[in-house]
């Protein structure tokens, strides 16, 4: 049995609701947000960095081999991915596109 | 459908300033701020996901489903009640005593599987045969405050009921559903302080409606999507 059992409120049949998220079968290609020009400006396309939440309610930032912080995922999913985090799964995120202040990622578990 | 990053992201104002007295914007990269909700509305409209809540197809089953959740009860379980409500047939009899729906209630519900008793069968029966009554011999109000009201009559049905239903079946954005859920949510942000909905409901309700209005997000949608995510990922601001 799933649900707070609080107040039993406004259910309805959409907005992100449990779908029994599988996180080992991410694969979620998504724009960072607030991307850092100077860090993107030193990755390309097939680069693999670490994706690492900076606390259990986030951000999720990815980060460069030097800790250097890319940008930030804000995806649909990312409550469902920050759960998953908290659960003990890790993420890496695959650069797919590179273009100035847009960066674009796949995220997989590690 | 990947959103473009300037169409989602870039209009959202810096994470310091306020779009409430006291209320940042904060990163729509951090669960629950104002930004995450705004951003979480648009990406859920972007992707093409309807943003979908009503449970009936009718007014009749849509105050079931509403009356059978409440109390405690889970949402799994309240639509497993409604849903065996539903495919019974009762909801087309004019007559459906609260026997019947009683002994509908009281056989264990199939929940993710497992069996699961309906608490408060008796008093929940009693609600749903006032329901199909008052619906049968009376005719709704057109205006969505009128409409919420005249819900209040129905045994069962408080402010909290009563709006969600008005949400539900007319679509409305002028009304909010100010349960746990939201109310945590909105706590989180400063815009509730430590008041109940029990008490200060039409208070909470134009708090939550002014907030959507600055977001620009429906109040309807924005509603749903802060319950659903309270619901499923609330524990991690606890």
């Amino acid at each position: 049995m799933t649900g707070s059992g609080g107040g039993g409120g406004s259910y309805g049949g959409g907005g992100g609701g449990n779908d029994n998220f599988d996180c080992e079968s991410v694969n979620e290609r998504t724009p960072l947000n607030s991307v850092n020009r100077e860090v993107a400006a030193t990755v390309k396309v097939g680069d693999v960095l670490d994706v690492v939440a900076q606390s259990d309610t986030g951000p999720l930032v990815v980060e460069t081999i030097d800790s250097a912080i890319l940008g930030s995922i804000t995806s649909a999913k990312l409550a469902r991915i920050l759960d998953c985090i908290r659960k003990g799964f890790s993420f890496v995120a695959e650069i797919v596109e590179v273009s100035g202040g847009k960066v674009v990622i796949v995220l997989r578990p590690e | 459908m990947i959103p473009r990053t300037s169409e989602v992201f870039d209009d959202l104002p810096s994470e310091h300033e306020c779009v409430l007295p006291g209320i940042v914007w904060g990163s729509p990269a951090q669960l629950f701020t104002p930004a995450y909700w705004l951003t979480q509305c648009r990406l859920a409209n972007r992707d093409g996901r309807q943003i979908q809540y009503k449970l009936g197809n009718s007014l009749l089953e849509e105050m079931i489903a509403c009356l059978a959740g409440g109390y405690g009860i889970p949402s799994e379980i309240g639509m497993a009640a409604f849903d065996r409500i539903k495919a019974s047939g009762i909801l087309f009899s004019s007559h459906a005593s609260s026997e019947r729906f009683n002994r509908l209630l009281s056989e264990p519900l199939q929940v993710n599987g497992r069996p699961v008793l309906y608490r408060f069968a008796r008093q929940k029966a009693m609600y749903f045969a006032d329901a199909t009554r008052f619906v049968n011999e009376n005719q709704a109000p057109t205006d969505d405050f009128e409409f919420r009201n005249w819900l209040l009559q129905v045994k069962g049905i408080g402010l909290k009921t009563a709006s969600w239903i008005t949400r539900n079946w007319r679509d409305s954005d002028r009304v909010a559903v100010i349960d746990i859920h939201i109310q945590r949510a909105g706590q989180h942000i400063g815009l509730f302080k430590n008041e109940s909905p029990s008490k200060n409901y039409f208070e909470m309700e134009q708090r939550f409606l002014v907030f959507a209005d600055i977001l620009g997000a429906r109040a309807s949608e924005l509603d749903t999507i802060m319950w659903s995510h309270m619901k499923n990922w609330g524990r991690l601001i606890n």
